[in-house]
């Protein structure tokens, strides 16, 4: 009975951070679409593909193969977001990530192709096909790294760069959620080299309770991007209580001229 | 919008002006360059480069500022190294 109920909260959990994922994408759809920001395309597919791939493995066991393609492009959609967003016409480490990215998840994918490799393992394996169960670790861990660690950890710059600079706290705190949901997210690699590579049983002990904390940690990230793209105007108007950016004026040409030679004029006194 | 007074802080400090100055020289500069019916929300980065390097350079230059082609400069570099802050706060 405590096994079933398990099972159930586990999926339940899932249901729970693919909905939040399809959610933040349908609504950054419409800003894009609205605001013509193109760059937030890339991320609107890492949030449809990396919460679609999962419906294919758990609810179609005959399309793995559509989940084993899918499974290779949202850490490089996000690359490509991150790139987009904060280094269009800068130097970056992108071309490098992308190139690593192809050919870690090409192999990747040959690999899951054919010796059925998952962590946790759900089939036994053999120990001379250890060496790609690591290999499949690597793969994920290099992914991780690139794409959630490389957004969190330019975010969590930005963000420090920023604070003293006379900009709406509201857009801070985004930095910040952004940077602590991907940073810790990606903190999630580790769990990975928690499961006894022998274990089959997905919901047996010890497997249970790392699948919990993978699941947790995905929940939180996924909950921090809600709370970072979907910012409530209550929660903004809160950030920025304490701020003011002052009466915009609007001047005709004459009126700035005149306004602006004034100031010269008496800074230069 | 949040980039335009973040541009006019760093305009004002390296030209002598007032914010509100600097601003409102921002915002001619991209009728200038893109007429009034386009939106001052809706410009990229790559829009903002356009703008910095042609018609606020102009508009510069008429104000007979000596700096300014290091102002230019200045400028183009926080844009791009700002860029995010254009995405953040549109959404």
């Amino acid at each position: 009975m405590l096994f079933q109920v398990s099972i159930i909260i586990n999926y339940s959990l899932q249901v729970v951070w693919i909905a939040l994922q399809i959610i933040v994408a349908i609504f950054l759809l419409f800003k894009m679409l609205k605001t013509k920001r193109y760059n937030l395309l890339p991320l609107i597919l890492f949030l449809i593909f990396s919460s679609v791939r999962i419906i294919f493995l758990v609810t179609v066991p005959a399309l793995r193969p559509i989940y084993l393609v899918l499974v290779q492009f949202p850490n490089l959609l996000l690359v490509i977001f991150t790139k987009l967003t904060f280094f269009k016409y800068r130097k970056s480490p992108f071309t490098i990530f992308v190139l690593i990215l192809i050919i870690v998840r090409t192999i990747d994918f040959i690999i899951r192709l054919n010796y059925n490799i998952t962590v946790p393992m759900t089939s036994e394996l053999s120990e001379s096909n250890l060496l790609y169960y690591y290999y499949i670790l690597f793969s994920i861990s290099t992914s991780y790294l690139l794409s959630h660690g490389w957004l969190g950890f330019v975010s969590i710059r930005y963000y420090w760069t920023l604070r003293s600079e006379r900009i709406a706290p509201w857009i801070k705190k985004r930095y910040l959620l952004i940077a602590i949901s991907s940073l810790i997210y990606c903190l999630s690699i580790f769990i990975y080299y928690l499961f006894p590579y022998h274990n089959v049983d997905i919901y047996a002990y010890p497997n249970i309770i790392y699948s919990y904390i993978l699941v947790g940690l995905t929940i939180f990230y996924s909950i921090g991007m809600f709370i970072a793209w979907i910012m409530p105007q209550k929660l903004k108007r809160y950030f920025d209580k304490d701020f003011q950016l002052g009466e915009e004026q609007e001047f005709t040409e004459e009126e700035l001229m005149e306004r602006i030679n004034r100031e010269r004029n008496i800074s230069e006194e | 919008m949040q980039i335009i007074y973040y541009l006019g802080h760093i305009l004002s400090e390296r030209i002598g002006i007032s914010p509100a100055a600097s601003r409102g020289l921002i915002k001619l500069a991209i009728i200038d360059e893109f007429g009034p019916f386009k939106s001052i929300d809706s410009l990229g980065v790559r829009d903002f480069k356009q703008f910095i390097t042609n018609s606020l350079s102009k508009r510069l230059q008429n104000l007979k500022m000596d700096n300014y082609e290091e102002v230019i400069e200045r400028l183009i570099q926080e844009v791009i190294e700002n860029q995010s802050i254009i995405t953040m706060e549109k959404i």
